[in-house]
């Protein structure tokens, strides 16, 4: 959702009307329920401000019962704000009342999932996790949440896992391939890092980072076979992003080379066409002489050292 | 095979890779150390550490450049910036060379040196045997201290056993401590250009060759 700018301009007015109120008690009910509104549906994290106008919300009784319906998204927000602020305590207080009044909900439990991980109970707050996703195996929220959590924690092969267990529901959602490949990427797991790129591919054609993406993780395995389908790539990013794509125009001429020296002296099949890898050299060259011409002289020795070997 | 060597760490490489990894405090940073190594007699290199020592070998660390701060698991960049780098320090008078890798992890309180950053430091070794591979402490960083290289964690090779801690790291600059904060406060990090912004970008310099001036 895009942030609209007359909504920014009220959030604005409306933190300057706060300011002065900030750690105390009442005062301007309207404001501060307005502004939590707008931070929630503009989906920005200013947990600070959240928790200082928000927690005389949640905690004056009278304040509580006024706000409605709205309490249980006003009570998650501070919750998940302070949490960002290390006020443990009140984010305990507002999960609580939360998991009251929605026993079992996602939501509920992706809140005392963060509380453990705040404690750094890491195995327990995974321990919830699961046991959710047994129960209901196709939340979004908590297979996201487990697999942000096995991250933080350094635990790439978990993440990777937790992750593969989530695009088996999900498998059109690209991010989750781009996330996992990431991760193998890490993890220096290359192969399945590919795999993952592909499956991205097949949603987002046009992209040309993920060209590039794919295309360095196909060269890093090597072989004359992925240099290949490296170069090929590469020259798709070219292609996508109009030309100037200076990593791709390296990576062309870098996977021309490396064909160059795993064929040498194999005298079956045609020779490789040497188009691309010049022309890139080339455009290369004219970018540096436009851009950076102090550095032309390196990038003319190594790129001509490159040529060579073709 | 380095064992016996000192690594001397001049103040501008110090300020650049600290500041390097500051300026991406959630991500990997890596780079590379540009210097000389001295062993006054390179003939007895094989005789052990104990000759060595008698005869004063040395890496001198004179400059860092740094590289990435996304995908530094990936070759062919890294290939591109390695050729690029070696080429510039050998046309230039000096005889500076590549003498080593630094590293930081992406994780706060991740204090190993993963296989990651091992293999690019072997593929360095193959060249420079000697080569120092320096690993910044991240939990150092918030609160840095005048005078150590408490923040970093030097790692060297021998033939025996592939990279140890390795405690022979000193500063050589008595000011560099001092001048490494006022420049954090200054948040001179936000001008240094790595390889990374310069594939981005081409018309910022890996050299930083202003970055003092």
């Amino acid at each position: 959702m895009a942030i609209r700018l007359h909504e920014l301009q009220e959030l604005d007015k409306l933190e300057e009307r706060l300011s002065p109120l900030a750690g105390k008690p009442g005062g301007d009910f309207d404001a501060r329920v307005q502004c939590l509104r707008l931070l929630r549906r503009m989906r920005l994290r200013r947990s600070e401000c959240v928790v200082m106008y928000g927690q005389e919300l949640v905690k004056n009784k009278a304040w509580t019962r006024r706000l409605g319906t709205q309490l249980w998204d006003v009570y998650e927000q501070v919750a998940l704000a302070a949490l960002d602020t290390g006020d443990l305590e009140l984010a305990q207080e507002c999960g609580n009342a939360v998991a009251r009044k929605f026993p079992g909900s996602q939501r509920v439990a992706k809140m005392a999932g963060m509380l453990l991980e705040a404690q750094e109970e890491w195995e327990e707050a995974d321990r919830v996790y699961k046991e959710t996703l047994e129960e209901t195996p196709g939340s979004h929220l908590i297979h996201k949440r487990r697999v942000a959590a096995l991250k933080s924690q350094g635990n790439l092969t978990g993440a990777a896992e937790a992750l593969n267990a989530y695009l088996d529901i999900f498998q059109a959602d690209a991010e989750g391939w781009r996330e996992l490949a990431e991760i193998y990427i890490k993890l220096q797991q290359y192969r399945q890092a590919a795999y993952c790129y592909e499956e991205v591919l097949v949603s987002q054609p046009q992209n040309s980072l993920i060209h590039m993406a794919y295309a360095d993780v196909l060269y890093t395995l090597g072989g004359v076979d992925n240099f290949r389908l490296a170069r090929k790539y590469y020259a798709a990013a070219v292609e996508i992003s109009g030309g100037g794509n200076v990593r791709a125009l390296y990576g062309i001429v870098q996977s021309a080379a490396a064909i160059a020296a795993a064929t040498k002296g194999n005298k079956r099949g045609e020779p490789e066409s040497t188009d691309l890898p010049l022309l890139a050299v080339d455009v290369l060259k004219k970018e540096y002489q436009q851009h950076c011409p102090a550095l032309l002289p390196i990038v003319t020795r190594t790129l001509d050292g490159q040529v060579a070997l073709l | 095979m380095s064992g016996g060597y000192k690594y001397s760490l001049h103040q501008a490489a110090y300020i650049k890779l600290i500041l390097h990894a500051i300026k991406h405090p959630a991500a990997a940073v890596n780079g590379l150390l540009i210097g000389k190594v001295s062993s006054a007699s390179p003939q007895n290199d094989d005789a052990g550490a104990q000759a060595i020592v008698a005869a004063g070998g040395a890496v001198d660390i004179h400059d860092a450049v740094p590289l990435f701060h996304s995908h530094l698991e990936l070759a062919p960049m890294l290939e591109v910036a390695l050729a690029q780098v070696d080429e510039y320090y050998s046309s230039q008078a000096g005889g500076l060379s590549i003498v080593g890798y630094y590293h930081a992890n992406e994780r706060y309180n991740d204090a190993d040196l993963g296989s990651a950053a091992k293999k690019i430091a072997d593929k360095i070794a193959q060249y420079v045997p000697q080569a120092a591979v320096i690993l910044i402490d991240n939990t150092k960083l918030q609160n840095l201290r005048k005078e150590s290289t408490a923040t970093l964690q030097l790692f060297t090779t021998t033939a025996r056993s592939s990279w140890q801690r390795n405690t022979r790291l000193s500063l050589r600059d008595a000011s560099a401590g001092s001048v490494l904060v006022d420049h954090v406060a200054g948040k001179k990090y936000r001008s240094l250009t790595d390889f990374d912004d310069h594939l981005d970008d081409v018309s910022k310099d890996w050299r930083n060759l202003d970055f003092f001036r």
